[in-house]
């Protein structure tokens, strides 16, 4: 009989048969798949095993033919950032001329992160127009070059003259909606107002409007630059409120916000009431549920009144609780605040010849007034919380030059342990931006991406899973992501770039843009 | 569009927009035609409905 001829139930089977019976099983070329497709005689392949060069999703290949005996791994290609690069172009203003595109100037957070499960990651680009222009909105999904949704943003206030400037963003991933902050001015009027947007997450919809300040009036004001400001929109997801502080002008008080994310109600309290120049930032620490309440620590970044202030917040109310504690006395420029955890974890305050740490009581565990290494414009960049330890990146150079960034970390931190320092030489960044950090623990990658118009470059950090950082450059990779050259990330004299860390799945979101012309949107991961 | 609007006491508009909970909704026959461009400095909102706000005069067309 044939290798496949039809036996039936109760026929004998002779030597020559079962021999060609064998053959139709094992013969790696006479032999049959047995799915009933068409075969080339060779074996099927398990869903894990791969019989043919198999180069990611395979445990364990085999040769070709599936005769060869030798298995082996695919190669290892962890570490290697990948880059993912949409060239896209509408980054104008619908109206008015145009100025710049906001996404690194002023404080502004042009580049946005969004990711929803319906859509993916996205991300949003705000730009600005001056003398009688609008804002627009616009959002890309990441990959794709088409705008997925725009709007343009009328100014609240019209006049003979006035100014809109588009800032501050964020992103709330219950609702899924924007608010932007709008800055406003007429002349003619002598209106000028501060008015948060909330917008659905397709810019479709103007939820609400929520004017924070208004009818403002100022001897010091002069153009937009001492229009009331804000520093930004917060979202805080388990309260649903949308926070930050405001300023009437650059020389007025300062005041504490909350905004009720459904029904767009104002909360304010002043932060600070002061002279000259003053200007606060905080953080807000989340309840654990959202009829809980949360802790905004805040603090003043001008110089002559130290201290943090701390505040109760819900979701319908801010109640002052006081100053608790002072900046230390010899520090004249604080920096910045960061909060390293969510609930439970503990805020740092960066200064110029300070640096406090506090757990969620406001209760001191670091308080390093004479440290040596921390230079006056120390900064945590692209920290990381792993388990007990702190992993951030110090930069010294403020200006676009050749500078030295150190890595660093801080075992059992939260009980106030010692910093320990690794120098890493040659960056060229500007103070606070442009490195991250990505993955975890031993696998933990820097990412550097050069001021100027450059290329991106990687470092994979080793020895970071232990107690104490690896001085040795041993082991550290540098390379270039495939594709991602002329890295563009701060504004330079006729361009603009923006990068926002995504951090879940440890992405970067680069934007490089002239005024005018297209841009280029891409995303860097670890592969 | 559906237009909401929450004022204070001196019907000063605090927050508007197309859908929040606890404005009013103004019906689309009584949202003046210049609404979009002036807005919250232009209109104050009193009794349920959008009226000028005293005193207000146009800004100079643009030239």
């Amino acid at each position: 009989m044939a290798n496949s001829g039809t036996v039936s139930a109760g026929s004998a089977a002779l030597a020559a048969q079962y021999n060609n019976l064998r053959a139709d099983v094992l013969s790696a070329t006479t032999g049959h798949v047995h799915d009933g497709a068409v075969d080339g005689g060779n074996k099927i392949e398990g869903t894990v095993l791969k019989s043919t060069g198999a180069t990611a999703g395979y445990i364990l290949t085999a040769g070709a033919g599936g005769t060869a005996t030798t298995w082996q791994a695919p190669a290892v290609t962890v570490g290697v950032f990948s880059s993912s690069t949409a060239v896209v172009s509408g980054f104008q203003a619908t109206a008015g001329t145009i100025t710049y595109l906001n996404s690194d100037l002023a404080g502004g957070t042009g580049v946005t992160k969004i990711a929803t499960a319906a859509s993916g990651s996205r991300f949003t680009m705000i730009s600005s127009a001056a003398n009688t222009g609008n804002g627009t909105a616009r959002y890309w999904n990441l990959g794709t070059a088409a705008t997925a949704g725009s709007v343009n943003i009328t100014p609240v206030v019209a006049g003979t003259t006035f100014y809109v400037k588009v800032d501050g963003t964020g992103f709330d991933t219950g609702s899924s909606g924007y608010a932007f902050v709008e800055r406003n001015q007429a002349t003619t009027t002598g209106n000028r107002t501060l008015t948060v947007r909330r917008y659905t997450d397709t810019l479709a919809t103007n939820s609400w409007n929520c004017t924070i300040a208004s009818n403002v009036s100022s001897a010091n004001y002069s153009n937009w630059t001492t229009a009331p400001f804000t520093t930004g929109v917060f979202w805080e997801p388990t309260m649903k409120i949308w926070w930050g502080f405001s300023n009437s002008d650059v020389l007025g008080t300062a005041r504490l916000y909350v905004i009720n994310d459904s029904t767009g109600t104002l909360y304010t309290a002043n932060a600070y009431v002061v002279t000259a120049g003053t200007f606060v930032s905080g953080v807000l620490v989340p309840p654990a549920t959202a009829a809980g309440t949360g802790t905004i620590y805040v603090y003043q970044t001008s110089v002559g009144v130290a201290g943090w202030a701390t505040y109760s917040v819900t979701a319908t109310s801010i109640t002052a609780i006081g100053t608790s504690v002072t900046f230390p006395t010899t520090d004249t420029t604080p920096e910045d605040a960061f909060l390293w955890n969510s609930a439970g974890s503990v805020v740092q305050y960066i200064g110029n010849n300070g640096n406090q740490i506090f757990n969620s009581s406001f209760t001191a565990l670091q308080n390093n007034t004479a440290s040596t290494s921390l230079n006056p414009w120390e900064m945590l960049i692209g920290g990381k919380y792993e388990s007990t330890r702190r992993l951030g990146v110090d930069q010294t150079t403020d200006s676009p030059s050749l500078g030295t960034a150190t890595i660093y970390l801080v075992p059992n931190y939260d009980a106030g342990g010692t910093n320990v320092f690794t120098s890493i030489n040659a960056f060229q960044t500007q103070k606070g931006k442009d490195v991250y950090l990505m993955g975890s623990g031993s696998a933990t990658y820097m990412l550097y991406l050069e001021d100027a118009i450059g290329t991106a470059i990687s470092q994979q950090l080793t020895g970071i899973g232990t107690a104490v950082f690896t001085a040795s450059t041993a082991g550290r990779v540098w390379n270039t992501p495939t594709g991602v050259t002329a890295i563009q990330t701060r504004q330079p004299t006729a361009s603009v770039g923006g990068v926002t860390y995504l951090g879940a799945g440890s992405v970067v979101a680069v934007v490089v843009g002239t005024a005018t012309g297209t841009s280029t949107a891409t995303t860097i991961s670890l592969a | 569009m559906k237009l909401f609007i929450r004022s204070d006491e001196s019907g000063n508009i605090t927050t508007w927009g197309e859908g929040f909970e606890g404005g009013t909704e103004v019906e689309p026959a009584d949202v003046p035609a210049d609404w979009e461009t002036f807005r919250t400095a232009k209109y104050v909102f009193i009794d349920g409905s959008l009226t000028v706000r005293a005193g207000w005069t146009d800004p100079e067309p643009e030239s």
